[in-house]
């Protein structure tokens, strides 16, 4: 584009609001709950609007102004960004009212979008430019370090007074610019100035490169942010930016999820369980894309298994969620891989535990193929081997963790399908020998093996075509639990299969439509030999271990299997702007057991309601009733560990809240729960005749718990510095687990959990964080009394009322701080991530001494650094 | 998921918490609290049934054993014991069963320290119908080859240091200090032979491994440590299983510090394991009194008690 004569209307329009990057590329989202279209920037209709040179002023200048774009192509808001220039921001400001846009569009869905927008002003008398001399000066301008396509960047020859601005590719074209030494001059907010020689060569073209030099380093990608699309009525999204920034987090996506509201503190100890809105671990899962990742965390709790740098973001749905998910009656984290880059990326990372590594390019000569391989191995088991003198405890294998993925992605350019693979693998190992028994147990010597791991291979494919988008993946899973302590192991080898399959319609401007079936069926061959109280179940989790004299429970190997289809319909009814309403309804049927006349087949109708009214601009308000259901899970419903019997528990769950944007960028929401769970497996001392012997009943559905609290959030979104968050939750979590008993509180009941995270970028690439936590003890119970059990020479303890005391409050702060250095073609980040900042250690839990008569706290880790490296290109 | 659950709540508080979390995550482990190794109160260590199993065969009479207490009190205050047949029988007992009590039928003493249990006597009978009856089996039940466990409470008692001649404080400010336990006698059929209570025939003490006379005359230096090994008597392993047994080992002091409660000749997977320990010397001369106690799993037990004289530290 070239300029000419007077002020002309200039404008450079990227497809979302500019959180991170003055001038973001415009970049498809990912969506939770199905996969991206493109966004469409929204784009100038009418007559072009001029914006008047002010009287009195000489020389060019240009403002650079945000704008507010509706979903009507209104521009609702603007404000200047560029460097003061009163009287031209005014009239800036001025003309920008006028403007008029084609909305920005997701597909054909309009959306509501911040751009950048720039008038450049020259003064009035110009010579008329040449109309069409070739293009004589050409190139590309990306941003240093990321070499990241810039667009809507200004370049100027200022000696010739010519004005290009680069394309949504970072190219730039000049016609005219007389032959000899020139000076390119490129300018944009957030980056450096940058004034290079060039040298014109008459019939010649000149092509240059150019880099950008960001005045704040940003190592990492920014997800660009739309108006996301309220299928949920609660979700909080943090973007993989934010998310690498946290301190204590070590970039990890989903040990961030902790510090959102509703979500406990489970003492690392605890194996990394995810507990949110007081519902037991196991009632909330990870989805990756939509489907489950079976574990978490290696060893329960160092780092997870999914690579952060593959992902976009994370959306967590603390509760009530929509009919299209199932088999779940608490709430749930959808973690979202990104759309690759199509240009070479990579890193390597190095810290204390372990190194990663990840590298992603489109393949040369196949439009739309593009590939990412990544892995991480840990090195503590070397560690360890050399810093832990072999005695009574003599490791057989070191603790050793990997993880791998590999992604295919085939998009073909102008077509309406894609198709993604995914292949996934992980896998934790350690091997002990005690040659003594501990105090607490003579039973236990001798080998200790653990082994567990899952590898997933998923299909995903997505079409898009006007108002109808189809997306469906498969998934295979094998999935390895091998524990063997002493005596006691339990092995589980599963083999799986997913299927899950969503048909969105947007049937007109007022009503979306969606249906879909999600089933999955898991097959098990499961065999294990321990003590039932071993199995710890929630009420138990805070006692003190396995009833040590109990006789060991053996399963011989078994197959097992457990299928659960579910179908599933909801619509999206916009019957006066700004209100929607969602009603929608799930079916879950649950086939498990062990051979056919052992198999319990249920099925659960599950309604669901969701209203959300956008009240302004700044004011929404929301609520939501539904009812969820879970099959019974693991060795629940398997003899003699379980009862096939079991049905599967039910949940009613109720929200209502409101959300408020004051100014753009910082979001405010409060949102009150109620949750009434019925039919909750517990342990059970009855017995019932079968084929005339007498049996336990082990486990049946007496147990019922209520739940209710309010949470708040205020949140600070990422842009060029600052980003942060205030969560607060106030709950009470309880449960009755026999007829005729009282409420009791749920083992990881937390009244108060107050999370405050900043993360601000200072110049020279620095960048500090803090995280503060402050979250109520967690219940105890009590042991009261004693009694020596001499064949084992051991102590059982007698238990005062399950929970009835708790642990002192924790309360930690950690620090961290990065410093980025920006090379031609690639970054390298050294951080300094503290974990305790204050050197506190929290209280964990109470520890007895051998009779239960002393006891004191177990005190979790002082202060922890962790030092790492990570180069990027 | 499961497994996450077992490792999660299982490893957690077992034993091998501390072993395994503190090599791989650098958690400590509580150094404050009273050791099990530390005698400092009135406690009892093991109770040994002799003969070791109840051999209950339809042409004999009904068996009975004799029950003895390893009743001991550091400051040597006299110990008093009860035994009871609790009327509580599972297999998984309430650890707070009132036996002896309201739910204990008092066992006939044979000692200060012994009671006989003699499933011959008419209560016995009448509980063992009783429970028949509950259980459903028509016939009395027969006894499966493992055998069944007979849950005996018992309580120890010895006057606290409110009494003339009492010992340490009383967990409850009273006047006595009480011991409470559960043990079990394994009554079966006839069949394979009857278990037999393993013994230690010496402990040797020190680096050169001199056996610690029976005269309380063994001495060791103040403060310094000395390595403890327990003999085991000539055929304290049996064959069972198909194997041997494996004996366990319990170690207590009345002064010092031992370095691990327990240990094993064979660990619970197979492997041959060292069955001493380290006992560092307190740090003045006094008399240390030791107590070993062997275990060969299968409910038979057996111990040995020394003293050595503790000199005072080298120079003073």
């Amino acid at each position: 584009m070239t300029r000419s004569g007077a002020a002309l209307l200039t404008g450079f329009l990227a497809a979302a609001p500019a959180f991170a990057q003055a001038v973001p590329d415009p970049r498809p989202e990912e969506k939770a709950a199905a996969p991206s279209a493109p966004i469409a920037p929204p784009q100038p209709v009418g007559p072009a609007v001029e914006a008047e040179y002010p009287p009195g002023e000489t020389g060019g200048a240009r403002v650079v102004l945000e704008l507010d774009v509706d979903a009507r192509g209104q521009v609702t808001a603007a404000r200047v960004v560029s460097p003061p220039q009163p009287r031209f921001d005014e009239s800036a400001l001025a003309a920008a009212q006028r403007l008029r846009f084609e909305p920005a569009r997701r597909g054909e869905e309009p959306l509501a979008v911040r751009i950048q927008f720039a008038f450049n002003f020259a003064p009035p008398p110009a010579p008329s430019a040449p109309a069409e001399q070739a293009v004589n000066v050409s190139g590309t301008v990306r941003e240093r370090g990321s070499r990241r396509r810039l667009s809507g960047i200004e370049v100027a020859v200022p000696s010739a007074a010519l004005v290009a601005i680069t394309d949504t590719q970072g190219r730039f074209e000049l016609r005219g610019v007389p032959p000899g030494q020139a000076g390119l001059v490129v300018t944009a907010p957030g980056y450096q100035r940058l004034e290079t020689p060039l040298v014109v060569e008459s019939g010649k073209r000149t092509d240059a490169s150019l880099l950008l030099e960001p005045l704040f380093a940003n190592p990492f990608e920014a997800t660009v942010e739309g108006e996301r699309d309220r299928e949920e009525l609660s979700r909080t999204t943090i973007a993989i930016s934010e998310i690498q920034r946290i301190p204590g987090a070590q970039g990890d996506a989903l040990k961030v999820i902790e510090d959102l509201p509703g979500v406990a503190r489970t003492s690392p100890i605890g194996g990394g369980l995810l507990v949110i809105r007081g519902s037991n671990p196991g009632d909330s899962l990870v989805y990756l894309d939509g489907e489950p990742i079976p574990l978490l965390y290696h060893f329960g709790a160092i780092s997870s298994t999914v690579n952060p740098d593959l992902l976009e973001g994370i959306d967590f749905i603390p509760g009530n969620f929509s009919a299209g998910y199932g088999d779940l009656v608490g709430g749930l984290v959808e973690v979202r891989s990104r759309k690759l880059r199509d240009e070479p990326h990579g890193y390597a990372n190095l810290n204390l535990l372990e190194a990663s590594a990840m590298v992603e390019s489109s393949v040369p000569g196949a439009p739309g193929l593009s590939f990412a391989l990544a892995g991480r191995r840990s090195y503590i088991d070397y560690i360890l081997r050399a810093a832990v003198p072999e005695g009574d405890v003599r490791f057989t294998v070191a603790p050793r963790y990997y993880d791998a993925q590999l992604r295919v992605d085939f998009r073909p350019p102008g077509s309406k399908h894609a198709l993604q693979f995914l292949a996934l693998t992980s896998d934790d190992k350690l091997g002990l020998v005690l040659s003594r028994p501990p105090d607490q147990d003579p039973n236990i010597s001798g080998n200790i093996d653990t082994e567990t791991g899952f590898q997933q291979l998923r299909l995903k494919h997505s079409f898009r075509s006007g108002a109808l988008a189809v997306d469906s993946i498969a998934m295979f899973e094998r999935l390895l639990l091998r524990f063997a302590v002493a005596q006691q192991d339990l092995n589980v080898l599963s083999r799986d299969v997913f299927l899950r399959s969503t048909v969105r319609l947007e049937a007109s401007d007022a009503v979306s439509l969606s249906a879909g079936i999600d089933l999955a069926n898991r097959r098990a061959i499961v065999s294990a030999s321990f003590q039932q109280s071993l199995a710890v179940r929630e009420g138990e989790f805070n006692n003190q271990g396995p009833r040590i004299d109990e006789p060991l429970t053996t399963l011989r190997p078994t197959l097992v299997n457990r299928f659960s289809p579910g179908l599933w319909a909801e619509a999206r009814i916009r019957p006066l702007p700004g209100l929607t309403i969602t009603p929608g309804v799930r079916l879950d049927a649950y086939v498990y057991g062990v051979a056919v006349r052992d198999r319990t087949r249920t099925a659960t109708l599950s309604p669901r309601l969701a209203v959300r009214w956008e009240a302004s601009p700044v004011w929404a308000f929301k609520a939501g009733a539904g009812l969820y259901s879970q099959g019974a899970r693991n060795g629940d419903p398997v003899r003699p560990f379980g009862n096939p019997e079991v049905l599967p528990e039910r949940a009613l769950q109720l929200t209502a809240g409101a959300e408020m944007r004051p100014v753009p960028g910082l979001f405010f929401s409060a949102e009150a729960f109620y949750k009434r769970l019925t039919d909750i497996v517990v342990r059970s001392p009855e017995t019932e005749v079968i084929g005339g012997q007498t049996l336990p009943v082990i486990l049946d559905n007496a147990g019922v718990g209520r739940v209710h609290g309010v949470e708040v959030l205020l949140r600070k979104e990422l842009t060029d510095r600052l980003f942060g968050w205030l969560a607060y939750t106030y709950s009470r979590s309880q449960r009755i687990d026999r007829p005729g008993e009282s409420w009791r509180l749920f083992d990881f009941d937390q009244t108060h959990n107050l999370t405050a995270i900043v993360s601000y970028k200072l110049p020279r690439g620095w960048q500090i964080g803090a995280r503060f936590r402050f979250i109520t003890g967690n219940p105890e119970t009590p042991v009261i009394a004693s009694r020596y059990l001499a064949p084992l020479d051991v102590y059982l303890p007698v238990y005062g009322a399950t929970n009835s005391n708790r642990v002192p409050p924790f309360s930690q702060l950690d620090v961290r701080v990065d410093k980025v250095w920006t090379f031609d073609a690639w970054t390298l980040d050294a951080y300094l991530d503290v974990l305790n900042a204050y050197n506190r250690r929290p209280v964990e839990a109470t520890l007895y001494s051998y009779d239960f008569g002393q006891s004191q706290f177990l005190r979790g880790l002082p202060v922890l650094p962790t030092l790492g490296l990570k180069g990027s290109f | 998921m499961i497994g996450g659950r077992l490792a999660a709540g299982g490893l957690r508080k077992s034993g091998a918490a501390c072993a395994v979390l503190g090599a791989t995550m650098l958690w400590g482990c509580p150094g404050d609290l009273e050791k099990q190794s530390e005698i400092v109160k009135l406690r009892v260590l093991a109770v040994q049934a002799e003969p070791a199993e109840l051999i209950v065969d339809p042409a004999q009479p009904l068996p009975r054993t004799t029950l003895t207490a390893l009743a001991v009190e550091p400051s040597g205050a006299p110990i008093a014991m009860e035994y009871a047949l609790c009327t509580v029988q599972q297999a998984v007992p309430p650890p707070n069963v009132d036996c002896p009590g309201t739910q204990g039928i008092p066992l006939p003493p044979a000692g200060p320290t012994s009671a006989v249990l003699d499933l011959g006597d008419p209560r016995a009978i009448a509980l063992a119908l009783q429970l028949a009856q509950d259980g459903g089996m028509a016939d009395g039940g027969a006894l499966p080859p493992e055998g069944i466990p007979v849950l005996v409470g018992f309580r120890a008692t010895a006057p606290a240091h409110t009494l003339p001649d009492g010992g340490p404080p009383a967990a409850d400010g009273g006047d006595l200090q009480v011991f409470r336990g559960l043990t079990t006698v394994t009554a079966r059929g006839p069949g394979a032979p009857p278990n037999q209570n393993p013994g230690i025939a010496a402990v040797s003490l020190g680096a050169a491994g001199i056996e610690i006379a029976a005269d309380g005359t063994t001495a060791a230096p103040a403060s310094t440590i000395q390595r403890v090994t327990p003999i085991p008597a000539p055929g304290a392993k049996e064959p069972a299983d198909g194997g041997v047994e494996a004996l366990g080992y319990s170690f207590f002091a009345t002064a010092g510090s031992i370095s691990d409660l327990r240990s094993t000749d064979t660990t619970a997977t197979g492997e041959p394991a060292d069955t001493f320990v380290d006992w560092t010397m307190p740090g003045t001369a006094q008399q240390a009194r030791l107590w070993v106690v062997v275990r060969d799993g299968r409910g038979g037990v057996g111990w040995i008690a020394r003293s050595v004289q503790v000199t005072p530290p080298a120079g003073r």
